[in-house]
């Protein structure tokens, strides 16, 4: 279910939000009127049962630090969204850059695609580290949990020799294939495209940063590179004799059902080990991520959430306690980027539900964008 | 803690179980629940725990921040972070879940809420549910209204989750706390809570085995019973207020083996149930129970002392009873050696060290076996001595007597010999009228039997009391028969078939009398009886025969004719 719209906060939504928790995972646009949280997809899931509520551990865990509820908006979806009663429509960003762009104009005011959003962004949501490192920088870059980036590949299942070729593909052959000019002959007997989501992914953003890829090669679909491009972390994405970056947690998450499946339609999409290192480990719905995998430092990553320092700043005019709180990792139920998994109830626990593990530092970051 | 907080911890430690939690909240925390009214929304309580660090936080002290910088999780058990709140929505008709912040006694009541928040329901139970009453974004209509609005006016709330159903309207069940807030700060301290359990009367019955007397001090047996199987708790037994056993209540009984009286007499004894969580105590009416003191075994030892050993002389017996004090008399038995046993002493008191002493001097000479037997006084056992004390004495130093000399005298009779017969010459024997033998021509008479064995007193009698028993020798002769001028010789007559014959208390016997016929009488002696034993004894002795006459001539002329006969004896 898309919301496009929220009309107020009150009893209504409410009893909305405890009613879904329950039945699925949180799948929905946000209802709440309270802080506005936009950007990557990879985080999207986690985030929203996070905010939302859901009994994924089997406790109720609803992060709502100071009472102030938040809404945590889909990567994709309806092309616009409203985040504040007192704010209008714009355009929903999709993936980590958008959402950082989208709270840059926040604060500043400046018009994005031709829209005003100010106010209207609180937290931006990141599957890459900062592009532009600043000490004195606007934004902080908080440390939310760590992935790994592999690649899903798809295969008829009768192409056995194929499916074998591609389970397992070193960093040099990846990197081979996405600066390639055209698809690749050698792997398989058909041809294998290098397909790449939207142009605003941070998965992709991350992805080539961690090949070395700096200009992609013509082999990839040039309507990938668009922000109209696949969308990240889902199936359905690509065809047969094709490959993708892709998000494990989120392979693990969809997998144990604690996010949306989109990949069980497409049996025959299956989870590539970069370097001989699945990221994963178990079967079926019980998958577990894998350390070896998530501490590589190529391929594994730390996630973020972003905020406006000056809000988070206890000396700042604009500090904002309860925002503080959210992104504080020692205020354990009350903050979104706690990663203690002792106990059901804290969300930690939900965010491994989501295959993630604990980021390699809680030390936030300082940055421009 | 405020004093609010501080008096229902007070007012809590009636310790009273919490009904319907199952958590164990009665043991854990005996004296930190608040009672509350049980109502058919009553679901239950549920503790506190810090959902950041994993610690418990304790009710009535744990002051805790409005905002949830304390992350209050809802758990079932102290110390059990896993110990889920609630049931499963589905047996109770649920489907919807809200946390609530509600005036005390209103959490059922959804239209009094000041604030709440619905959250997602679980099947098994609100595992870990967030607490924070700052979250709690939706205003009720409730007074204050609306989370803000407690915290600024602080005071006393109830904290819980309302199961609930019809759109989240009607409240089904609810578990809840009970908290404190400080007014502006809103800091708060929450108190678990428990319905107030409604407990079944009883009624307790008292039986004792055995039922009728026992000793003072000794175990007899009490057997309570309680109206409900079910109940569960102690009984003491008491006597005056005065605990005299007690026992754990099982299957609705509870029973000692061990109880005991330490007054003798009629003691009225009642159970005293405890009762329990669900059950009122009783107490049962009296059963009477006489005490009598107890059997006091005793030991007694005996000894025996002669200062000089001497028959005769005093000799010392002493019984020793132990315990000291025991009452009751002592008695002394002994036998001489060997002999039967005779009573020496009885009834000897026992005094107040448990010694019984006597002195006797009617001890004899020889080896003397000695006992001593205790007659206790109730409570005191009877005992006796079971090893003998011996006492050997020697002959008594006594002189004895100088004969005396005395002389004694006697007259033995010299005795006669008396021999009688019953005739004489007054009373004559008469042979009768003679009678004619023609075939000889003689006369004869018919023979006279004197004496017969039938007949004795015409006996001829031998009265022999001479001294030195000499016997006797008897003899007859006689004259010839004379009529006038007229007679005819004696030989004629015979005395014949002579016998002896015993007479009574005497010591003559018959069979030592040797008798002879005397066939024809002379005028000389003749013997016809003789007595000479070997030892001769004196008496009397009785002597018949036949007298006739035969062969008398014819020729003798006719008249009475008479004979004098002389019996002699010497």
């Amino acid at each position: 279910m898309k919301v496009r719209k929220l009309a107020s906060v009150g009893i209504a939504t409410g009893l909305l939000a405890g009613l879904v928790a329950v039945a699925t995972p949180a799948s929905a646009d946000p209802v709440t009127g309270g802080y506005a949280v936009v950007g990557s997809d990879t985080l999207q899931d986690s985030m929203n049962a996070l905010v939302n509520g859901t009994s994924v551990t089997g406790a109720n865990v609803r992060v709502a630090a100071n009472g102030v509820n938040l809404g945590s908006f889909d990567a994709f979806g309806a092309s616009k969204i409203r985040t504040k009663v007192s704010g209008g429509y714009f355009t929903r960003p999709g993936g980590s850059g958008a959402g950082i762009s989208a709270l840059l104009a926040s604060i500043s005011g400046n018009p994005l695609n031709g829209e005003t959003l100010t106010g209207q962004v609180d937290i931006a949501r990141s599957s890459s580290g900062p592009s532009v490192v600043n000490v004195n920088g606007a934004l902080v870059f908080v440390p939310f949990a760590r992935d790994a980036v592999a690649y899903a590949y798809q295969v008829p299942a009768s192409d056995t020799a194929c499916a074998s070729a591609l389970s397992s593909l070193t960093a040099a052959q990846l990197t081979a294939l996405y600066n390639a000019s055209s698809a690749n002959t050698t792997l398989c007997s058909t041809p294998v495209t290098p397909r790449l989501p939207q142009s605003n992914s941070g998965t992709r953003k991350f992805f080539l940063k961690a090949l070395g890829v700096t200009t992609v090669g013509a082999a990839v679909p040039a309507t990938d590179n668009q922000p109209t491009g696949p969308q990240e972390n889902a199936g359905g994405q690509i065809s047969d004799y094709q490959i993708i970056p892709f998000s494990a947690a989120s392979w693990i998450a969809q997998s144990n059902g604690a996010a949306p499946n989109t990949i069980a339609a497409s049996p025959t999409l299956k989870l590539g080990a970069v370097n001989g290192q699945l990221a994963y480990s178990g079967t079926g719905s019980n998958l577990s991520p894998v350390a070896a995998a998530y501490s590589d430092t190529t391929f594994g990553r730390d996630t973020y959430l972003v905020v406006e320092y000056a809000r988070v700043n206890s000396a700042d005019p604009k500090y904002d306690p309860a925002l503080a709180t959210l992104v504080d990792p020692s205020k354990g139920t009350n903050s979104l980027v706690s990663f203690v998994t002792a106990l059901a109830g804290q969300p930690g626990a939900v965010k491994a539900k989501f295959g993630f593990m604990a980021p390699s530092t809680t030390t936030p970051t300082r940055a421009d964008s | 803690m405020s004093a609010r907080l501080t008096r229902r911890l007070a007012a809590g430690a009636t310790a009273l179980a919490i009904a319907g939690l199952g958590l164990g909240f009665g043991a854990t925390a005996a004296s930190a629940v608040d009672t509350v009214p049980s109502t058919p929304t009553f679901g239950g309580s549920f503790y506190l725990g810090n959902g950041n660090t994993a610690a418990d936080l304790a009710p009535g002290t744990a002051s805790l921040a409005w905002n949830g910088a304390d992350a209050p999780l809802a758990i079932g058990a102290p110390g059990n972070f896993n110990a889920t709140v609630g049931v499963n929505p589905t047996t109770i008709g649920a489907t919807g879940i809200d946390v609530f912040l509600s005036p005390q006694g209103q959490e059922a009541n959804k239209t009094a809420w000041n604030a709440y928040s619905p959250t997602g329901l679980s099947a098994n139970g609100q595992l870990q549910q967030n607490m924070t009453p700052m979250n709690l974004t939706n205003p009720g209509t409730g007074t204050p209204t609306g989370q803000g609005a407690v915290m600024a006016a602080g005071g006393d709330y109830s904290l819980g989750m309302a199961y609930t159903k019809n759109s989240d309207v009607t409240v089904v069940k609810v578990w809840y706390v009970h908290i404190h807030v400080t007014a502006g700060t809103g800091a708060w301290t929450y108190q678990p809570v428990q319905a107030a359990v409604v407990k079944t009367a009883t009624t307790t019955t008292i039986t004792s085995s055995p039922s009728g007397t026992v000793n003072t001090g000794a175990p007899f047996t009490l057997t309570a019973t309680v109206s409900d199987p079910t109940a569960t708790g102690t009984v003491a037994f008491q006597v005056g207020g005065t605990t005299i056993g007690s026992a754990t209540v099982a299957n609705g009984v509870a029973t000692t083996t061990s109880a005991s009286l330490s007054t003798a007499g009629a003691n009225s004894v009642v159970a005293v149930y405890s009762g329990d969580s669900a059950f009122s105590g009783s107490t049962s009416a009296a059963v009477t129970v006489n005490a009598v003191l107890a059997p006091i075994s005793t030991t007694t030892t005996v000894t025996a002392a002669s200062a000089d050993s001497t028959a005769l002389h005093p000799a010392t017996l002493t019984a020793t009873v132990t315990p000291a004090g025991a009452a009751g008399t002592v008695s002394f038995t002994g036998s001489v050696n060997g002999g039967a046993v005779q009573t020496l002493a009885s009834n000897v008191p026992v005094d107040a060290t448990g010694t019984a002493s006597v002195s006797t001097t009617g001890l004899t000479q020889g080896t003397w076996t000695i006992n001593a037997a205790f007659t206790g006084t109730s409570p005191y056992v009877s005992s006796a001595s079971t090893t003998a004390a011996t006492l050997t004495l020697g002959a008594a130093a006594y002189p004895s007597a100088t004969p005396a000399a005395a002389n004694v005298t006697t007259t033995i009779p010299t005795g006669s010999l008396v021999i009688t017969t019953p005739w004489s010459t007054a009373t004559p024997l008469n042979l009768g009228t003679a009678v004619l033998d023609s075939a000889t021509s003689t006369w004869s008479t018919p023979v006279t039997t004197f004496a017969s064995a039938t007949d004795q007193s015409k006996a001829i009698q031998v009265v022999d009391t001479r001294a030195g028993a000499p016997g006797f020798t008897a003899q007859v002769s006689s004259t010839d028969f004379k009529n006038g001028t007229q007679s005819f010789p004696v030989s004629f007559m015979g005395l014949v078939n002579v016998a002896a014959h015993q007479v009574a208390n005497n010591a003559i016997q018959a069979a030592g009398v040797v008798t002879s016929n005397v066939a024809s009488l002379s005028g000389s002696a003749q013997t016809f009886a003789t007595y000479h034993p070997a030892s001769s004894t004196l008496g009397t002795a009785w002597i018949s025969g036949d007298l006739s006459l035969k062969g008398v001539p014819t020729s003798v002329q006719p008249g009475t004719y008479t004979a004098t006969l002389t019996f002699t004896a010497f």
